[in-house]
């Protein structure tokens, strides 16, 4: 996910989209910038963590906050870009608080990397895709397995996904027309 | 103001202090919203004496643990009020955070809105647990520390919570606030069914010892279990244990090991009916706590009119004035104990004497009005 989200923005870059990736740090928060991409550094609020739900949920708070005061200071933003269950909250938070169309890109769902697992760990991260799918207004996969895989899962989202396959010609033209499609230009 | 329990759900003091609070706001021309959990029976939406109670589905997925659900509940409890803060269209809005449980959702929405945050600290996973030992209680006392240093004024109970606010959670004394919790008397006057409340624990002749409180370590039921026999020694007297927790089975296994089954009632929790009937029933309530960073008990026992003999710690050790409104004794001492609660069995002239002062400073110091009014100016405080 880092490589894709990192070739991704400097493409968009590229093509005169203005981009702000925030991710995470475990050390001190900082802004660099990425052939044109300014990244935001943001380290999660505690230190310490008994599960990764806990630790996800209290590190996107912190992504939230840098995110509004972003908002705050460039007047407005067009979208978010979410990525993984990881970052849904902070999509969500944002979604609500600034009415920012909301694009949820699903790189694998938690039934593959665990598969046979129904621990609770999984049910919540399970629910948390979920819930990132039916509040998303765009939903990017990368191919037609994954788009029914994500079918199976959560009923009646089939027509806000769009499939685009990575590091091909159509990438960037497929991620820009899920970002049109959100934002009615 | 923000909170995950709210009556009628009740899982521990913030559900009365929130709900009691609120009421006396709305009462001096605050507008408050509730955002609680949701609970079997309830609205998502009331109006209750002018307080507008927004229930959101607290999580029911199943969660790895306690900690990753209070994380998953915010999630939602955020949402809901951003929903609020969005239809209030700007003003003059405080968002108010009750301890850790709320406190990602209350850190999120001061961020996103801009807003001021004040919390109330009810107590702290170091108090609880007497350090930080496990990863598990570094999280939650990391979350704490997160939620002073984002907080523009910190509320403690109890000049006890402010030290500890300040030397466990480095919240600096100058934004830290002591405000009491409340009580308001009238909820024991014109009780009916208090004899027959009474009856149902003691035979007439014997004297009737009350504890309330949770079934765990830091409530001290384990020092009232060494105490009991000390007592029984110069006085006939049967003993309610009334609440839950995880010492329980514990609790009725030494009972029936030292032989104490016929004097002592472990009843589990009990419904508020019978509860403000016993308070009024009882000839002594004791509060053997080795961690009180209030101390609620004791002002219903006061309020109620029945003499207290409390732990000489924490938030106790300032709402009891040594045999004027209580007896104090040593903590985690049951010898202590046991001369405390005779010491009120045994003269009448110090209970004739502890009633009338413990009314009096109940009165003047804990209605929730005085409460409210002291809450509202640190609002003041905080948007100035």
């Amino acid at each position: 996910m880092a490589w894709y989200v990192r070739e991704l923005a400097r493409r968009l870059r590229k093509r005169g989209v203005e981009v702000y990736v925030l991710t995470y740090t475990p050390s001190e928060e900082r802004v660099d910038a990425d052939d044109g991409v300014i990244v935001k550094r943001v380290k999660p609020p505690i230190s310490v963590t008994t599960n990764i739900v806990v630790w996800s949920l209290l590190f996107t708070t912190r992504l939230q906050i840098v995110a509004a005061d972003l908002i705050y200071n460039l007047g407005s933003v067009d979208l978010v870009d979410a990525h993984e269950w990881i970052t849904v909250d902070a999509a969500l938070a944002l979604k609500d608080r600034f009415e920012i169309p909301f694009v949820y890109t699903v790189h694998s769902l938690e039934k593959h990397r665990s598969a046979d697992s129904a621990a609770p760990l999984n049910i919540a991260i399970e629910s948390v895709e979920e819930l990132g799918c039916r509040e998303a207004d765009c939903i990017v996969v990368n191919s037609e397995w994954m788009k029914s895989e994500v079918v199976s899962k959560v009923y009646g989202v089939a027509g806000k996904i769009r499939v685009v396959e990575p590091y091909t010609e159509r990438w960037l033209d497929g991620v820009l027309e899920a970002y049109r499609s959100v934002l009615g230009r | 103001m923000l909170t995950w329990e709210l009556p009628p759900r009740i899982i521990g003091g913030i559900a009365t202090h929130v709900y009691n609070l609120s009421i006396s706001l709305v009462k001096l021309g605050v507008g408050v919203h509730v955002v609680t959990c949701d609970f079997p029976n309830t609205p998502s939406y009331e109006v209750v004496e002018g307080v507008e109670v927004h229930r959101f589905d607290s999580y029911s997925i199943p969660t790895p643990d306690f900690a990753a659900w209070v994380q998953l509940m915010n999630l939602n409890m955020q949402r809901a009020a951003a929903q609020i803060i969005k239809s209030e269209g700007g003003g003059s809005l405080i968002i108010h955070a009750h301890d850790w449980l709320s406190a990602k959702a209350g850190i999120g929405l001061k961020h996103l809105n801009r807003l001021l945050l004040v919390s109330t600290i009810h107590a702290t996973e170091y108090g609880r647990r007497g350090g930080v030992f496990s990863d598990y209680n570094r999280m939650i006392h990391e979350i704490e520390v997160w939620l002073g240093s984002e907080s523009k004024r910190v509320i403690c109970c109890s000049r006890f919570m402010a030290e500890q606010a300040n030397k466990v959670l480095g919240v600096p004394y100058e934004k830290i606030r002591v405000i009491p919790n409340g009580i308001d008397p009238s909820i024991f006057t014109n009780l009916k069914g208090v004899e027959e409340v009474r009856s149902r624990f003691a035979e007439s002749g014997e004297r009737l010892v009350l504890f309330v409180g949770r079934l765990v370590v830091e409530k001290g039921v384990l020092v009232l279990l060494e105490a009991i026999p000390k007592v029984l020694q110069k006085v006939d007297a049967k003993f309610v244990i009334a609440g839950d927790g995880y010492l329980r089975g514990e609790v009725v296994k030494r009972v029936a090991e030292s032989g104490l089954g016929g004097k002592v009632h472990v009843t589990g929790y009990l419904d508020t009916d019978t509860l403000r009937r016993l308070f009024l029933a009882a000839d002594v309530c004791v509060i053997p706590s080795l961690y009180e960073p209030f101390g609620i008990v004791a002002l219903e026992a006061m309020a109620a009119g029945c003499p207290v003999v409390a732990s000489d710690t924490g938030g106790l050790s300032e709402i009891i004035e040594h045999e004027k409104t209580g007896v104090k004794v040593y903590p985690n001492n049951p010898g202590s104990l046991a001369w405390g609660i005779l010491r009120v069995l045994e003269s009448k002239d110090l209970v004739e004497l502890l009633k009338k002062n413990m009314r009096e400073k109940v009165e003047r110091e804990y209605k929730w009005s005085t409460i409210a009014q002291a809450t509202k100016a640190v609002y003041e405080e905080a948007l100035n």
